[in-house]
């Protein structure tokens, strides 16, 4: 991403500096006066969660406090509905595009889309989509690839800053795929027969290698077999030992999946929201991680609307019932962000669905301590326990709401704070000269250009010549807060506006700075006026 | 009776009648929303007139007995078991359930798998779509079985995958597993990708290219079924590579040992008699020549070497291959001794494939008889499933259509469509069910309506529908079709659009 | 009355110096305007019917065509095809249906009309012995031409061009009320009327002469009231945008052309007069979840409701070649609810009455061309075979059909081997 690597570019003439800021600072924190969920089905009103060194260290009421304690206590109103902590909830399918090489740069053995022996690599963590995640309540997630037939292999990571050096749980997870893919460059295979037919056939391969391979290092006196690329990383699917997460279009998409991964694999699929509409036909019951992105209303003129489609209307009806009837036909049940606009609105359809019918504990589970079990990691994960990670998500009131107030997230001890906005109170569109000030490192200057309302607005940063877009800007009362995302980390800048004025902090991976600015053009909007 | 109770009252009723509703079949628009399958019965169609396309030729005034999936009984005055469903069947004429040996009506994700010259690995069978509306469409025209085959694009298609129209089954209960494996093959203008708008051009481009193309695979084949049968087993094996395992080679290994039977799309007398010469040098026989435009040219030749023709009846001209396709195609090729089938391509057609078989009489003079049996039983015949269905016989699949008069007349309608002796399409259920769907819809408008936050969601939705698309809501497996061999296109047509005419 | 009919008949025929008189005699006659006569002659002089009815004399010299036990119908008049411009749909430089651009007003199909194609013979012997021949590019796309099936050229052919302008309703124009295809076609069509206008005013001798512009010139008739206006327009939304549309144009006599929709605006189209081609019954229902005979009754709904409309096939380049089928489009529709004279008239005399030929074509009657055919039998049903057909008064030898000729050079073939002669 080019966005941002300038202002990186830029700061890295400072060669000193980010160690200083990379030293850990010792947190010991005790979170007191709210109420607790330590895992499905078990709440302490007024309780207090200690957290030392990522890790918590008690959970009770009438807990003493540790000496060394940070305590972080909220004023509340009378009425105000109760804080409440919940586990981190864990995203069992962040899935993660990666690019495919050009069809002319595939050497002979391999095929562009059979990339089981894929791992993700630090370069590929995915900065945006993790805070995203966690501002949305997540604070560990699978991050899967999402480009092939046969994808490659998934890793557990914290959704905390500093990377996947700062935040991988467990590599080589499972292996994912789909069936709906097409190769580039117009090559084989091109229709869903053909991607079925080439699945079907990696397997015989993934098979036929480990055989044939075995019996010339037995015999080398023979023809070698031709060695073909990224099957092996298939041996531990096949033997049982890795699942495979296939991502499942539609109802049929499902059957087909069953109907071609042999029994003795672990299949997990990733569902389609359809699955009411043919649940008796599996044959098997296998854990489904499934998306809860119901779909809106049709969009209907009048009540003679002849356009409108019946199979529309009844999927809109039936969609928010799918997770209960799932779990009542006994699948057991993960639930995802996944195909969510953005990952925020996971926790509104989560409401959805209990009002149709799924139990509330059993969604929190999907979220908590069954995501746990499944990856691996429900000795440390899932729970408010003493001796698990401190992933912790604060909520005003329940977390299953129509409209959530997540107020903070907490990854292996770290606190985000997720301020609530108030309205824009000022106008920040125009054009900024910023000076943005590095401790006794020195000054660098920037300029800074939003456009739009204060409630939708978009623009763009650049230092020493290097532009980055912004990808979040918000006006919160007389507050700016903005939010840049690049494959290296974020830069989030907040800055208190006061006329033409602008005064305020930012950080970074690289720390912390201070930022003063001027409007120095008028906003596109004034332009036009 | 205030108005609220009065609406909970309705809303209680269409609960009711819902859910009573169930325990029957009702047809649906949706394959998955028909709770269960139309039971199997046993049933007497009396007093009608049977077209057997048997040797028994057409019975006036019979009746037809089925039981348990099977026709039991063809004849005069039968024995009806008690209970039995009784049909008064006085004025109505019945026919074996309509086949169609070429369709392209239910698969999902493409027809083609058009970018090797050989991709015989795939299969259609891994792609039914048991969800398309043409399923039910079609045995409202009278079709119970049907032949889903990989498009032209390519010398060695897939596999294909004949199913019965089972309305509301999966995709695995559609199957007909009696069916002889069969595979797609293609010659002439498609293959040698004359009609593409070409990026990735292949060999070959040429017929003597698509002959040779065959060849070379046959051989590849055999030596690697040599191969496989060559490698030992058991503790030998230990040290030996073994060869790989090749899906292709598989299914190609399999028409070599005349397991897999060829059905071969061909328009012209010359590419027909080279496959055949091809076939012939290694032993096996064509199963079939498709659309077979220019059969009546080497209708002899078929015939001696066992080829059957599954054609099109009056499809000529819209390529250049298919310049001398004429109409009295199938009338000529009979009169060679070829077994004649009628087919489709097309799920508009396939709803009226007895006219197409009318068609065989109006040209060339097919006996009424004999062209009921170019859509019933000589299909079912060149589909290796001719012991099963296509036939009014003891012992047969019951697999039939009711007709409410002469099943070659313009005029007639199909009023019942029996498949497995389950009763899948009655015209007057058919009507009934249509107002049960009206008012579900309504309902579900209404509520949409009433639901402010549901209406402002969707307010900044843009319709799906491309404004130009004469079709609307349709699956894309429904209107998928072969693309590379004629010139259909369903969506785009806007008034005579002849833009889109003829690809 | 009808002797009075005979003998002006006889006068007019006897008036042509070398044309022969032709009575086909002995046959169930169908004049389809009104009912069937039974052993009726047909009297055929020149182009024309003279006189037709169950008790003719036969003057002498007349050649006498004894058709006992046959049947007599008008021909079929297609009312929307692409015949005389395609050949071989995938072969570009044998089609000429589709022209680039939006507006091609000044386009006249009946220049490009091919009177010696191939498809035109395999269409007769079919029993199309009239094609309305559109052009299908852009949306002001040209005007069409009623041709006849035979003849030595395309000016031979002319029954009657142009029948009239061409206008594809821009499907977006439906849900967008800034559409710009209809805002150019609105333009253009402006712009003929003050075309039309200054051109008037120059030629009362008050203006100088316009610039010529064949476009504009070529709308003026159609913008003046005077030419029929075709309207294409697809689902129901859009037909009902388009006739509100052409109701502020204040066009003169509009035939709308319309998939199976147009069932659902049959009630407005019968109170406003306005005509329509049915553009096939072969097709899906527009949606997915209508049912399945949804196009099967769309005729049968217009005739409930009082449309007046003609039956086509669907027209298109693809659809050429088999425009043969079209009386199978009137007779399924039959199947679904349409009685079978109404289907029998909405293939020969309403789409003349729309096309404005029914003074020439569209049933027997003195006075009328003589395109008719004779048949076994009622020529909606497929079974039905087409024995002789005669155009514009003369016979047309049916062995010009390739389809025919081939059959029978393939048919003395297959005999011969079958009885043991020649190879394989």
């Amino acid at each position: 991403m080019r966005v941002f690597t300038g202002l990186l570019a830029a700061l890295a003439m400072m060669p000193t500096f980010a160690a200083e800021l990379r030293q850990p600072s010792i947190a010991v924190d005790a979170i007191v006066g709210v109420r607790v969920v330590t895992e499905p089905g078990t709440v302490l009103d007024n309780a207090t969660v200690v957290v030392r060194d990522g890790l918590i260290e008690a959970v009770g009421r009438d807990l003493e406090i540790p000496a060394d304690a940070r305590v972080i206590e909220f004023e509340r109103g009378e009425d105000a509905p109760p804080l409440t902590l919940y586990p981190g909830l864990i995203e069992p399918y962040l899935a993660l595009d990666i690019e495919l090489p050009d069809e002319d740069e595939t050497p002979p053995g391999r095929h562009p889309l059979i990339r089981a022996d894929f791992a993700f690599d630090p370069a590929h963590w995915p900065a945006e989509s993790i805070e995203a995640h966690r501002r949305a309540g997540f604070t560990t997630a699978l991050i899967a690839p999402a480009t092939g037939l046969l994808r490659g292999r998934s890793l557990l990571a914290n959704l905390g800053d500093g990377g996947l050096a700062a935040n991988l749980l467990r590599e080589d997870v499972a292996q994912h795929g789909h069936l709906r893919e097409r190769a580039p460059g117009g090559v084989y295979p091109q229709s869903l027969m053909g991607a079925v037919a080439l699945f079907r056939q990696t397997l015989l391969d993934a098979t036929w290698q480990a055989r044939a391979r075995a019996a010339w290092q037995r015999n080398p006196a023979q023809a070698r077999p031709d060695w073909i690329a990224g099957v092996d990383a298939l041996a531990p699917v096949l033997a049982g030992r890795q699942p495979l997460v296939m991502v499942a279009d539609d109802p049929l998409d499902s059957l087909r999946v069953l109907e071609h991964v042999p029994a003795e694999v672990a299949l997990v699929l990733v569902g389609h929201g359809h699955e009411y509409q043919r649940l008796a036909s599996f044959p098997r019951k296998p854990l489904h991680i499934l998306p809860l992105d119901f779909p809106d209303a049709p969009d209907v003129k009048d009540e003679n609307d002849r356009d409108v489609s019946l199979e529309d209307l009844r999927h809109w009806q039936r969609a928010p019932e799918n997770p209960a009837r799932l779990v009542e036909a006994g699948f057991p049940l993960l639930l995802t962000a996944w195909q969510q606009s953005a990952p925020g609105d996971l926790l509104p359809a989560v409401a959805r669905a209990i009002e149709h019918g799924l139990d509330a504990d059993r969604a929190l589970a999907a979220l908590t301590t069954d995501a746990a079990r499944w990856l691996g990691i429900d000795g440390f994960a899932g729970r408010i326990r003493p001796g698990y990670m401190a992933n912790l998500v604060l909520v005003e009131g329940d977390l299953f709401t129509e409209k959530p107030s997540l107020r903070e997230v907490w990854v292996d001890g770290l606190r985000f704070e997720l301020a609530k906005s108030e309205p824009p109170e000022v106008d920040p569109a125009g054009t900024w000269a910023l000076t943005l000030t590095f401790g006794s490192m020195g000054d660098v200057d920037g300029e800074l250009t939003l456009t739009g309302p204060p409630t939708g607005m978009q623009g763009s940063l650049s230092v020493m010549g290097n532009n980055s877009e912004i990808t979040e800007a918000r006006v919160s009362g007389k507050q700016l807060r903005l939010r840049i995302a690049s494959g290296q980390g974020n830069v989030s800048i907040n800055l208190d506006i006061d006329g033409d004025r602008a005064r305020g902090t930012g950080s970074g991976p690289f720390g912390e700075f201070s930022v003063r600015g001027q409007r120095s053009g008028p906003g596109i909007e004034e332009v036009q006026s | 009776m205030n108005r609220v109770f009065r609406q909970a009252l309705v809303c209680a009723l269409t609960l009711l009648v819902s859910v009573t509703a169930a325990a029957d079949y009702r047809p649906d628009v949706e394959a998955w929303a028909i709770g269960a399958l139309p039971p199997q019965s046993t049933a007497v169609v009396r007093n009608a007139t049977l077209w057997t396309a048997t040797a028994d030729g057409i019975l006036e005034q019979a009746d037809l007995l089925v039981r348990a999936g099977k026709i039991v009984a063809v004849g005069r005055d039968l024995d009806v078991p008690r209970g039995a469903l009784d049909i008064d069947g006085t004025g109505l004429h019945v026919t074996p359930g309509i086949i169609d040996a070429h369709s392209h009506a239910a698969i999902i994700g493409g027809v083609n798998e058009a970018t090797d010259i050989s991709t015989a690995q795939v299969r259609i069978e891994d792609v039914i779509d048991a969800e398309s509306i043409n399923i039910y469409r079609q045995l409202a025209g009278g079709v119970t079985t049907i032949n889903l085959l990989h498009g032209s694009a390519n010398a060695i298609g897939g596999q294909m995958a004949v199913i019965k129209l089972r309305w509301g089954a999966d995709p695995a209960g559609l199957l007909f597993d009696a069916a002889a494996p069969g595979i797609k093959f293609a010659l002439g203008e498609n293959p040698k990708q004359s009609n593409w708008d070409n990026d990735h051009p292949r060999y070959p481009q040429t017929r003597p290219g698509v002959a040779q193309i065959i060849d070379e695979k046959f051989q590849q084949a055999a030596d690697y079924a040599r191969q496989r049968e060559a490698f030992p087993e058991g503790r030998r094996a230990r040290d030996r590579v073994p060869p790989r395992p090749d899906l292709e080679m598989d299914a190609i290994a399999e028409i070599l040992a005349g397991v897999r039977k060829i059905h071969s799309h061909a328009y012209r007398a010359d590419e027909m008699r080279m496959l055949i010469t091809v076939a012939e040098a290694f032993g096996i026989t064509v199963g079939t020549f498709q659309h077979v435009l220019e059969g009546y040219k080497l209708a002899r030749r078929m015939a001696e070497h066992g080829a059957g023709g599954s054609g099109f009846i009056d499809w000529w001209n819209f390529k250049h291959e298919a310049s001398d396709a004429i109409p009295y195609n199938p009338a000529l090729m009979a009169m060679a001794g070829v077994t004649v089938g009628l087919h489709s391509d097309n799920p508009e057609l396939a709803r009226r494939m007895n006219l197409e078989a009318a068609k065989a009489v109006r040209y060339g003079g097919v006996d009424e008889h004999e062209a009921v049996k170019m859509i019933t039983a000589n299909p079912a015949d060149q589909l290796g499933v001719g012991n099963r269905t296509g036939r009014l016989a003891a012992g047969m699949d019951a697999d039939f259509v009711l007709w409410n008069g002469h099943p070659l007349s313009v005029y007639s309608r199909v009023e019942q469509t029996w498949v497995d002796g389950r009763r899948f399409f009655d015209r007057e259920t058919d009507l009934a069910a249509r107002a049960a769907l009206d008012a579900e819809r309504q309902q579900l408008l209404a509520k949409v309506l009433a639901d402010d936050e549901a209406d402002s969601e969707a307010e900044s939705e843009a319709s799906e529908d491309e404004p130009g698309l004469r079709l609307i809501g349709y699956r894309e497996s429904e209107l998928a079709h072969d693309q590379f061999c004629h010139a259909q296109d369903f969506g785009h047509v806007h008034g005579i659009d002849f833009r889109r005419g003829n690809r | 009355m009808r002797t009075l009919t005979i003998l002006l008949g006889l006068l007019f025929a006897c008036g042509g110096a070398t044309a022969q008189v032709t009575a086909l005699t002995g046959a169930t006659v169908h004049p389809v305007s009104g009912p069937a006569i039974e052993n009726a002659t047909v009297l055929i002089d020149g182009e024309r019917i003279v006189a037709l009815g169950a008790d003719l004399s036969i003057p002498d010299g007349t050649r006498v065509v004894d058709l006992r036990g046959r049947h007599v119908y008008p021909g079929f008049v297609h009312p929307g095809s692409a015949l005389g411009l395609t050949e071989i749909g995938s072969v570009a430089g044998t089609v000429d249906t589709s022209e680039m651009g939006e507006i091609n007003a000044a386009l006249r199909v009946e220049v490009a009309f091919n009177h010696d194609s191939a498809l035109l013979p395999v269409n007769v012997a079919g029993g199309i012995l009239t094609t309305h021949t559109v052009p299908g590019g852009g949306l002001i796309r040209g005007s069409s031409a009623v041709m006849a099936m035979e003849g030595w050229s395309w000016e031979d052919m002319v029954v009657k061009a142009p029948a009239g302008m061409h206008i594809a309703f821009p499907a977006g124009a439906a849900s967008d009320g800034d559409n710009q295809d209809l805002q150019l076609i609105e333009r253009t069509l402006d712009q003929a009327r003050a075309w039309r206008k200054a051109r008037q005013a120059f030629e009362a001798g008050n203006a100088p002469r316009p610039p010529m512009n064949d476009q504009l010139a070529a709308l003026a008739p159609l913008v003046a009231g005077e030419q029929t206006l075709f309207l294409h327009a697809g689902k129901e939304k859009e037909i009902l945008a388009a006739l509100d549309w052409a109701e502020k144009q204040e066009f003169g006599s509009i035939v709308l052309v319309a998939g199976p929709d147009v069932q659902y605006v049959a009630e407005r189209l019968a109170a406003d007069g306005i005509g329509v081609i049915l553009d096939g019954v072969y097709e899906m229902p527009t949606r997915r979840w209508e049912p399945y005979d949804m196009a099967y009754v769309a005729a049968a709904k217009l005739h409930e409701a009082g449309v007046r409309f003609a039956i086509s096939d669907g027209g298109g380049g693809f659809g050429a070649t088999n425009a043969r089928n079209l009386p199978f489009h009137a007779g399924s529709a039959a199947a679904f609810g349409l009685p079978k004279d109404a289907a029998l008239k909405a293939v020969t005399l309403w789409p003349a009455e729309l096309l404005g030929v029914a003074e020439e074509l569209g049933s027997l009657e003195p006075g009328k061309r003589a395109t008719l055919m004779v048949t076994d039998g009622d020529p909606l049903e497929v079974m039905t075979a087409i024995e002789r057909v005669w155009i514009n008064g003369a016979e047309y030898d049916l062995g010009r059909s390739k389809h025919r000729q081939l059959f029978e050079r393939y048919r003395e073939r297959i005999q011969q081997q079958v009885a043991g002669q020649g190879d394989l």
